[in-house]
């Protein structure tokens, strides 16, 4: 199905409900405040029970410090994000601004014109109405429910309502209370038992609403029996002023469903990724996670999940890739917290030019995970000797019929095995550039072909090292 | 007067510290099928991956030529496009990478063309055909998990997609059965005409059985010390190297 | 931990409960076999202790206060060229009488000698005693030292013991634990490869039963090129015993050509347990080969069976298996009378039924 993008030039402001009233000035407040919050709520139309969440969790997230591990967070300049999430605020970044980098990146992956203009947050960006409206028929004669968060939270209320936010509570720590107060944007999904959705579907929803894009929050519902395939994200760099990306994704699959979450991330290299995802699986039910982690200049990303049901099962297959003045720790999460129930996970990096992968994980057994198996597997290629790769695995495990393996590797890319391709007539670059192909291709495996090849595509470019 | 195809001068060679080839003179004209036999450690291996740029060896003194040309100072895959081709002993298993997609990657690195799929794929198929391979192996990664025979054909079958001027065959019948080996041979020998050499290491000599021999070299402490024809081999075979080092 | 994770996981640190006597008491009685041209100091000298490295493991509150309150000390200095191997054998007993022992041993091995030391910890049964410990080795150039270190006490005790080591150009460092005993334990081993071509090898045996507690940490990390690691972990647990470890091997930069290899298993026994591995691997250097392996599980149905076809009754059978989850480390102990006393240890906890 061909993907189709038109670019308005004015935000059809109509549909989305702003208002074009007075604004009080809010150039005297510094920090983020509840009158800020309520006037997001207010903006976006949002039922009572939603303001009240979001002024709870900004109250957690002025309670709650900075976590005390993981990459630095220093340049993280909470103080801005005001200025992006303040409802009305004309956000549009300059094309002239644009880094060099990205504007190449860009041109290498071959992306039309329109789309590199909203990717770069300079412009405004919908699928156009024709194809917006065929997506939506052909899902909804299955009864499936396709829509922004924003409109799920107002007409699907009895739905949303019991899980926003329960899965990934602002408890948790400080980014997702913040997003919590703030979210805006992202995507709700929900299949009705027994749809088995054939195509997958794609993140359509990319608001020109300020802090859209950076605090997304993503809901998923998939019922019993129900099976489906969401992507998000993509290839190509999204640049944005505000360098600050915070978005949540809760994923339900419920008994016998199943669900595969694939993401290629991007994002610019000023940019501090934190990410929260995560899964509950119920009695026999599936989730795979397909994740690529590319660009940022940190990224904290730990898909979790929980297998609550007998037989639930977790597939993780994941890729970075940190180059020059990258910091990207990555990892999974895994609860075990039933009987029979297992998990994988598949995880490589690679690191360059100074970059810095970490891989942290923790698998959990807890004591009525009878007949439970988990397998980790991680692979670290390191190119040369600037670069960093950590690994720090944990299992903690509480059951005593449960049959746990991990099992990592680190190392670079052997002198026997680039001699070999040369000897084929292929130069150092190529060999180098087919191997790390080569290293990757599990993950590359199980995207759409267009992904893949962009994803192959962008590991060309960052070898060669016209980014950045 | 034909141009020769391989020309090794004076050629010294070492790997930390240690001398592995001590002077080697060789030439090799189109046409020609040219052994190359020894003890082991002889430096038969080392001779081999010198004349194909392995960067661990470093070389003391001497030049090889190449149609003319010095290749001395050339990285690997310099060499390899001009057509030296190396079967390898123990060929490196690459996860990730299919026989097809790589082979389709090198032949266009050699030609300078870009390998359209479909002929391409007619042309690889058939190949494997006539060496035996099961077709499902053109999608199978780059010898993982062959055995150590399948590996062996696996190289043969890049010689016939890459067709280059120079092959090497490094113990290319070492551990293969009766039939793998004749299968090899004939290949090898279908592949010899009047352009192309052929430099064969070996010490078990069964994949000569179809080949013309013009020259048979034995190697000893990283110099030729007897070049002499094919007679010597079954002396070999019967009598061992002794017989003929004195 | 050299490097922190997840805080709600409780694994960053450990607790350490360091406890000095009121006044200075003899401590213990120890067996102390020591051939004649090995120096036995009862005084720390003078002697180059720089270059540790790492305090994560034992930081600089614990060295003071080892400094200011040890009760025994040893300096084993190993003269070059001398290779014995009849072992340098240290055995040190706590009981009612003499129930804190805080001990501070260096070892020195110079240049291209080659010995093995035994260390060994008991308690009397049914007293309550406490031990603190830190070994530091120095294995000068060419020098080879195997150190074997077994804690059995009674479990009315809170043991505490650091092992630090710098290994240093072509020198060797073998060290084998074996934690059998004590009630909470907090065990550490910090090897450094700092000379090019040294080598280190890390075998650990533990056996968790009853209400037990066991906390190792082990790091070994490459600074010189060319440098080659082992550690491997071996570990039975019963009753509601649990234990936390954290093996790390650290490349650091500079550290080409090395090759570092971590392997855990662990035998389950009882449904009460709880097993935390924290296997890290870091890496600043891209010319080197790490892996790790962490496996848990429980006795394979399938080879009770057979050892039962064969005769031999459940019980027995399990034991067997206990002991066969050690033995590859267990047979490296130089010393025949450990290595009963271990497996005897094994067989009696798994006929109690771990508790």
């Amino acid at each position: 199905m061909a993907k189709q993008k038109t670019v308005l030039n004015e935000i059809d402001r109509g549909r989305f409900d702003f208002r074009d009233t007075d604004k009080s000035d809010f150039k005297t407040e510094k920090g983020l405040t509840p009158d800020i919050v309520k006037e997001i709520s207010r903006i976006k139309n949002e039922p009572a029970w939603m303001l009240e969440h979001r002024l709870k969790s900004l109250d957690i997230y002025n309670k709650v410090p900075l976590p005390a591990w993981g990459p630095p967070l220093d340049e993280l300049d909470l103080n801005n994000i005001v200025t992006y999430v303040k409802p009305n605020t004309g956000m549009k970044s300059n094309w002239d601004e644009v880094p060099d980098y990205i504007k190449n990146t860009f041109d290498r992956l071959g992306i039309p014109k329109a789309e590199k203009e909203s990717l770069a947050g300079v412009g405004a960006q919908y699928d156009s109405e024709v194809v917006y409206h065929n997506v939506r028929r052909e899902l909804s004669k299955q009864g499936v429910i396709y829509t922004d968060m924003e409109t799920a939270v107002r007409e699907h209320e009895d739905i949303v309502k019991p899980l926003f936010m329960k899965l990934v509570p602002p408890e948790d720590h400080k980014f997702v209370a913040l997003h919590g107060a703030v979210w805006s944007g992202g995507s709700f999904v929900y299949v009705p038992a027994g749809v088995k959705l054939k195509i997958p579907l794609q993140s359509y929803f990319r608001l020109n609403a300020p802090g859209a894009g950076q605090f997304e929050h993503t809901l998923i519902v998939i019922e019993p029996g129900a099976e489906a395939h969401f992507i998000e994200g993509c290839s190509a760099p999204k640049y944005n002023v505000l360098n600050l990306h915070a978005g949540c994704v809760e994923l339900y699959v419920r008994k016998g469903a199943a669900l595969r979450y694939s993401t290629i991330e991007n994002w610019s290299k000023n940019m501090m990724n934190l990410n929260t995802k995560r899964a509950l699986v119920e009695k026999d039910g599936t989730i795979e996670w397909i994740s690529g982690t590319f660009g940022s200049h940190v990224t904290m990303l730990y898909p979790s999940s929980i297998l609550s049901g007998e037989g639930a099962k977790s597939n993780f297959i994941g890729i970075s890739f940190a180059g020059s003045g990258q910091h990207l720790d990555t990892g999974t999460k895994v609860v075990h917290a039933a009987p029979n129930t297992k998990s994988t996970v598949s995880s490589k990096s690679i690191s360059k030019d100074g970059g810095i992968a970490v891989y942290r994980s923790d698998v959990h057994i807890l004591p009525n995970a009878t007949g439970s198996k988990s397998s980790v597997i991680c692979e670290s290629l390191m190119m040369d000797r600037q670069s960093r790769t950590d690994t720090i695995p944990l299992m903690d495990i509480r059951n005593d019929k449960a049959d746990i393996g991990h099992e990592a590797r680190i190392g670079r890319i052997s002198d026997a095995a680039i001699f070999y391709l040369m000897t084929r007539g292929l130069t150092e670059e190529e060999s180098k550039a087919m191997i790390v192909r080569g290293f990757v291709e599990p993950v590359a495996k199980e995207l759409p072909l267009e992904y893949a090849v962009e994803m192959n595509r962008l590991i060309s470019l960052e070898l060669e090292g016209t980014i950045g | 007067m034909s141009k020769s195809l391989l020309s090794i001068n004076n050629l010294y060679a070492s790997v930390e510290g240690r001398h592995l080839l001590n002077g080697i003179n060789l030439d090799i004209n189109p046409g020609e099928v040219h052994v190359l036999m020894g003890p082991n450690g002889a430096g038969k291996s080392t001779l081999a991956n010198v004349i194909m740029g392995d960067p661990r060896y470093k070389v003391d003194r001497g030049h090889i030529y190449f149609e003319g040309e010095d290749i001395s100072e050339e990285k690997t895959d310099a060499r390899a496009r001009r057509g030296i081709f190396l079967s390898f002993q123990a060929p490196e298993e690459i996860s990730g990478i299919t026989v097809e997609n790589f082979l389709r990657a090198a032949k266009s690195a050699q030609t300078g063309e870009n390998q359209k799929l479909l002929p391409f794929r007619k042309e690889l198929l058939a190949k494997m055909g006539e060496l035996g391979i099961p077709a499902s192996y053109a999608s199978r990664y780059l010898n993982v998990g062959f055995s150590g025979g399948e590996k062996k054909k696996n190289e043969i079958l890049q010689m016939e997609m890459l067709r280059p001027k120079l092959v090497i065959l490094d113990e290319t019948d070492s551990g293969l059965d009766i039939d793998a080996v004749r299968t090899i041979s004939e290949s090898v020998g279908r592949y010899r005409n009047r352009k192309n050499g052929l430099l064969i290491i070996t010490h078990i000599t069964r994949i000569l059985q179809d080949l013309p021999v013009n020259y048979v070299h034995i190697l000893s402490d990283g110099r030729i010390v007897k070049t002499t024809d094919a007679s010597v081999i079954e002396k070999i075979s019967r009598d061992g190297f002794t017989s003929i080092l004195g | 931990m050299p490097v922190h994770t997840w805080n709600r996981l409780g694994v960053n640190t450990a607790e350490l409960v360091l406890n000095a006597p009121e006044a200075e008491t003899s401590a213990g009685e120890a067996g102390l076999i020591v051939p004649d041209q090995v120096r036995l100091a009862p005084i720390l000298e003078k002697t180059k202790l720089d270059g540790f490295g790492a305090d994560c493991f034992v930081s600089a509150e614990m060295g003071a206060f080892i400094d200011a309150h040890a009760n025994r000390r040893h300096f084993i200095q190993i003269p070059k060229n001398y290779r014995n191997p009849e072992p340098i054998v240290l055995e040190l007993r706590l009981s009612a009488q003499n129930p804190v022992l805080m001990d501070d041993i260096v070892i020195e091995s110079q240049e291209s000698s080659e010995t093995t030391v035994i260390i060994k910890y008991s308690s009397e049964p049914g007293t309550v005693t406490e031990h603190c410990g830190r070994t530091r080795l120095i294995i000068r150039p060419g020098a080879k030292l195997r150190l074997v270190k077994a804690q059995l006490l009674d479990s009315g005790t809170a043991n505490t013991d650091a092992v630090e080591g710098l290994v240093e150009e072509n020198a060797r460092a073998d060290v084998i634990l074996a934690e059998l005993g004590a009630l909470r334990s907090s065990s550490s081993c910090n090897l450094l490869l700092a000379g090019t071509s040294s080598a280190a090898s890390l075998d650990a045996l533990y056996l968790g039963d009853g209400e037990r507690s066991l906390d190792m940490s082990y790091r070994i990390e490459h600074r010189g090129k060319k440098t080659v690691s082992g550690i491997r972990a071996k570990g039975i647990l019963l009753g509601h015993s649990r234990k936390v470890l954290r093996d790390t091997l650290d490349f650091i930069s500079g550290s080409s050509g090395s090759k570092g290899r971590e392997e855990e298993s662990v035998l389950l026994l009882s449904p009460e347990t709880r097993n935390i591995s924290v296997p890290l691997l870091l890496c600043g250097e891209d010319d080197v080969e790490g892996e790790h392996a962490a496996s848990s599980g429980r006795l394979d149905e399938k080879i009770l069976f057979y050892l039962m076809s064969r005769g031999i009754d459940e019980l027995e059978a399990r034991k067997l298996l206990a002991q066969a989850a050690l033995s590859a480390i267990v047979e490296n102990i130089p010393d025949i009378n450990l290595q009963e006393e271990i497996l005897e240890a094994v067989n009696r906890s798994v006929a109690q039924g771990g508790r």
